[in-house]
């Protein structure tokens, strides 16, 4: 019996896979890392968002994409996936998984470092009951978000009313400093937080996966030049994609860019995972164990094609909605340089403490054609209005709870997997009474809401899916336990946002690759004990 | 290396097939009166006095040169081909020449007369020869040039009865064809090859077509040849001889038989008919760009914004121009009626080309000082100013859109 290539194959490169990976290849086991392979195209360009935009001739390259990107993405749900430098990470990621999506935003990276190179870097820590019943050893998990925050840099901490709600302070460095309209708002949230509290709103400062300072191993602190929406230059925001320098200085590790898991086989001593690698030529993986972290739908399609009689499950994520708040004194300034990642967080009870949760941007380092589309108003009228109007105002988002989704995935006999966006009855109805609440609540701090501008996204625009195969106490089939390890696929482990039991209205990532640390510490600890 | 001496390498084919030798791998020797920037080498050739062509390279000779004016006798020309023709013996390679589909002993005119004695000499000496049709296309020049402009500039296009026939073949296919035939010279000869699109199509149609390509339309005016001919001679008295001659020719060409010429070859000829519609189209395009750019700017854009906007069009709308109106065209600002939410919201394809034009517009520092309020562009005042100038015209372009939508929807 020839023993197996590697101790562990762990599928995808993204945050859960990296933050799997670690305690592995530290303990000294053989890790192989499978990803689509994906790298960026086009550079950020170097500078500050609005001095490139006044002077670089050649800014049609980043704004719009040699082939036009931002064009060919015209209908795309998020400025995000107009971004020509971001497309590498947001590309073909349906066809190579063999995934179709029916009323669903699907969204899914074949990039090395998976979706980290595009994501908003919001971070919190979940709340025990975020974990459901399943049994997980909290000091195992806080060692856990220790060890991937000091390697991720968190920033953002600070004395005020989301310090319990993101609970990663003692992690966190503190906050990039607010442009002059946050610094407003904030002030003025201070002048009436009482009654705000009292009306279930909260507002705070926004805890970020961002470097406030530069950081040992090339990674350089947020200068604030606007660029965010592109992909920070200075590497300032978190891309798992950078972590795998530091993987590679473990012996024990193979990246193996470009190969494609369709499904796992049983072998003699493990696993074998037959990959597509480029140009058609394909590779066979054996190993001992398999760590999933190919994204929820990703990984759940490779766990049902594998797992005989496991063909449909319930999918989580986040119903979102955006709006525009306009602080009118600041009408007619002009635009000043400034992060463009989220700088304020909100949080709005619901039936349950905290239930919506979001986040406030600076509008600079935003397109302006992505307002002027949904002016009502001729873009010649929109254009000089905006331009005095949109220095004034400020862009959030909100997460809505779980609870109202009805989304699904589901495998057809031919090995697709299908994914069926739903939403419950009263998700409408919800959205109208957030509209309503936050629309008050920021008019207490001095902010209107832009009548018009709240608007929810396509199901499945938040990228925010979880929970196909739950952690239980006691998992059946298609479920998993607290190791993240599949029943009916002994052996294989969930270490990406597929295994949560729940999805609370809270940025996932960080949690997600707390937990996925936790397993692959566990694993690395299991593997010892039985012989290879 | 390859080499290739080209006489009239600045003419209307000569700079396209230097271009394309060069392009393929040729070094190429111009021979011309003036120094040709897509040549490795120059030497000075003048038809007039056809000293040889003094380097001591053994090479092909493209024999393009032609005298222009015609105000000299053939015998000019007939000797400088011998004059080349000799060399090329000397130096154990060939003349290629480039003749004419108007070449005939019997031939109406000096020109196609001057061409068949020409030819003679060269297949006598065991040279190649090649006909083409009406050369168009490329950089305009020659008779193209001419032809060009006239569509560019009429009013009326004279519909020739009974109608000429031209066989049109694009100047860069020609120049692949002559390449072609350098490549594998042995096969030709002491033989004549007809290079043009196989089936005739008369030339009023073709004007007409070319026209089209630039944006015009002129009308039809049925005109008998003896007018022409009449004409012709008129001209001709008064110094034009050259282009008399041509129009002259014109009515006189005799169909060509071409396709086993361009089988043997290999060759498929790109069709004039395709190429001037592609043009056509991508002339809409960019009319439709500069329209909307300078609709969304508020100010003439930048020929880069153009380009780009034509671009969009070409490789993501199928290069299908909008039909604008005509109003909307000539004086952009009034497509604000067009651009009313309502309209817009109505029609998807609309709503798609305004995004383009202002994505496109934006991404430029132009389009930066149009939408962003830059530090020390204009102060806190003149932007509300602005904003609040912006809102009688809307309201004027709402109730123009209003007064549209009741006339297509009782339309």
């Amino acid at each position: 019996m020839t023993p197996p290539d590697f101790d562990v194959l762990v599928v995808g490169s993204g945050p859960a896979g990296v933050a799997a990976a670690f305690p592995l290849v530290e303990a000294g086991w053989r890790v192989a890392m499978v990803d689509g392979g994906a790298q960026p195209g086009t550079d950020v360009p170097d500078g500050e968002y609005l001095d490139l935009r006044a002077t670089d001739p050649g800014q049609a390259r980043w704004l719009l994409g040699a082939d036009l990107h931002a064009l060919r993405a015209a209908e795309a749900n998020s400025p995000k996936f107009r971004a020509a430098t971001l497309a590498f990470a947001f590309r073909d990621f349906a066809a190579a998984n063999r995934v179709v999506a029916q009323r669903f935003a699907l969204v899914g990276s074949m990039a090395v470092g998976g979706l980290s190179n595009a994501w908003g870097c919001g971070v919190t820590r979940f709340a025990a009951s975020d974990w459901g019943d399943a049994s997980i050893d909290a000091r195992e998990l806080d060692a856990a978000y220790a060890s991937v925050a000091a390697r991720v840099g968190l920033s953002g901490a600070a004395d005020d009313d989301l310090a319990a709600f993101f609970g990663v302070d003692d992690l966190a460095r503190g906050a990039i400093p607010l442009d002059r309209l946050h610094a407003w708002l904030a002030g003025c949230y201070a002048g009436s937080r009482r009654a705000a509290k009292a009306d279930g709103f909260r507002m705070g400062r926004a805890r970020l996966a961002v470097l406030a300072q530069d950081a040992p191993g090339g990674r350089q602190g947020c200068d604030a030049r606007g660029l965010c929406l592109w992909g920070c230059p200075r590497r300032a925001t978190y891309s798992s994609r950078h972590d795998l320098a530091g993987l590679r200085r473990h012996a024990g590790f193979v990246h193996l860019p470009a190969h494609v898991v369709e499904r796992l086989e049983r072998g003699a001593a493990g696993w074998l995972a037959r990959t597509r690698g480029p140009d058609g030529g394909g590779k066979t993986v054996a190993a001992r164990r398999v760590v999933l972290a190919a994204g929820t739908v990703a990984s759940t399609a490779i766990a049902m094609r594998s797992l005989a009689g496991f063909r449909a499950a319930q999918l989580l994520h986040l119903p979102m909605a955006a709006f525009a708040l306009w602080l009118p004194r600041f009408t007619g300034a002009h635009a000043v340089p400034g992060p463009a990642t989220a700088q304020l967080a909100f949080t709005l009870d619901g039936d349950a403490p905290q239930e919506v949760c979001g986040y406030t941007f600076s509008t600079h380092g935003l397109p302006m054609t992505e307002f002027l589309r949904h002016a009502p108003l001729s873009a010649a009228g929109a254009a000089p209005l905006l331009r005095a109007l949109l220095p004034s105002c400020i862009v959030a988002n909100c997460f809505l709870p779980s609870r109202l989704t009805r989304s699904r995935v589901e495998l057809r006999d031919d090995g697709t997997l299908v994914v069926t966006g739903g939403e419950a009855e009263d998700a409408a109805e919800f959205g109208e009474r957030v509209r309503a609440r936050l629309a008050a609540a920021f008019a207490a701090s001095g902010a209107r809401m832009l009548p018009g501008s709240f608007r929810r996204g396509a199901a499945g625009a938040d990228v925010h899916y979880a929970g196909t195969m739950p952690m239980r106490a006691s998992p059946r089939p298609g479920e998993c336990d607290a190791d993240g390890e599949l029943r009916g696929l002994e052996g294989v482990h969930l270490a990406d946002a597929s295994a949560l039991p729940t999805l609370p209205a809270k940025s996932h990532t960080l949690a997600v690759m707390a937990n996925a640390h936790r397993i692959g510490a566990r694993l690395a600890r299991r593997l010892a004990t039985v012989p290879p | 290396m390859r080499s290739v001496t080209v006489t009239g390498a600045t003419g209307y084919v000569g700079s396209h097939f230097a271009r394309a030798a060069r392009s393929a791998g040729w070094r190429v020797v111009a021979a011309s009166r003036h120094a040709s920037a897509h040549a490795d080498a120059s030497v000075p050739y003048d038809l007039r006095t056809p000293a040889p062509v003094l380097h001591a390279e053994a090479t092909p000779i493209v024999h393009l040169a032609v005298l222009t004016d015609g105000s000299d006798g053939p015998e000019l020309e007939i000797a400088a081909a011998r004059t080349l023709l000799e060399e090329a013996r000397k130096r154990g390679t060939y003349v290629l020449f480039v003749s004419s589909q108007v070449a005939r002993a019997d031939a109406p005119t000096a020109y196609g007369r001057t061409k068949h004695s020409i030819e003679e000499v060269v297949l006598a000496a065991g040279g190649i020869v090649v006909r083409p049709g009406l050369v168009y296309g490329g950089e305009a020049g020659g008779l193209y040039a001419t032809l060009l402009r006239a569509a560019r500039r009429a009013v009326v296009l004279p519909a020739i009865v009974p109608a000429p026939c031209v066989q049109p073949v694009h100047v860069d296919d020609l120049a692949a064809a002559l390449l072609r035939v350098l490549e594998s010279p042995e096969r030709w000869f002491g033989r004549v090859l007809h290079l043009a699109e196989p089936e005739p199509q008369p030339f009023s149609a073709w004007m007409h077509e070319l026209a089209a390509a630039f944006g015009r339309a002129p009308r039809r005016v049925p005109v008998p040849a003896a007018l022409v001919r009449a004409g012709a001679a008129l001209a001709a008295a008064i110094g034009a001889r050259s282009l008399a001659d041509r129009a002259r020719s014109l009515l006189a060409i005799p169909p060509m038989a071409t396709a086993s010429d361009l089988a043997a070859l290999g060759l498929a000829l790109r069709s004039s008919r395709e190429v001037f519609a592609r043009r056509a189209v991508r002339r809409a395009c960019v009319r439709e760009g500069a329209a909307l750019l300078r609709y969304v700017l508020g100010a003439a854009p930048g020929p880069a914004l153009v380009r780009r906007y034509a671009r969009a069009i070409e490789a993501l709308r199928d290069a299908q121009p909008l039909p604008l109106p005509r109003w909307g065209l000539r004086i952009p600002c009034l497509l604000r009626a067009l651009d009313q939410p309502r309209l817009r919201a109505a029609d998807a394809e609309w709503q798609w080309r305004v995004h383009a034009a202002a994505a496109i517009a934006e991404a430029s520092p132009q389009g930066a000082r149009r939408f962003l309020a830059l530090a020390g562009r204009g102060s806190r005042a003149r932007r509300f100013a602005a904003a609040l100038a912006a809102l009688p015209a809307e309201a004027l372009a709402r109730a123009a859109s209003l007064a549209l939508n009741t006339r297509r929807s009782r339309g």
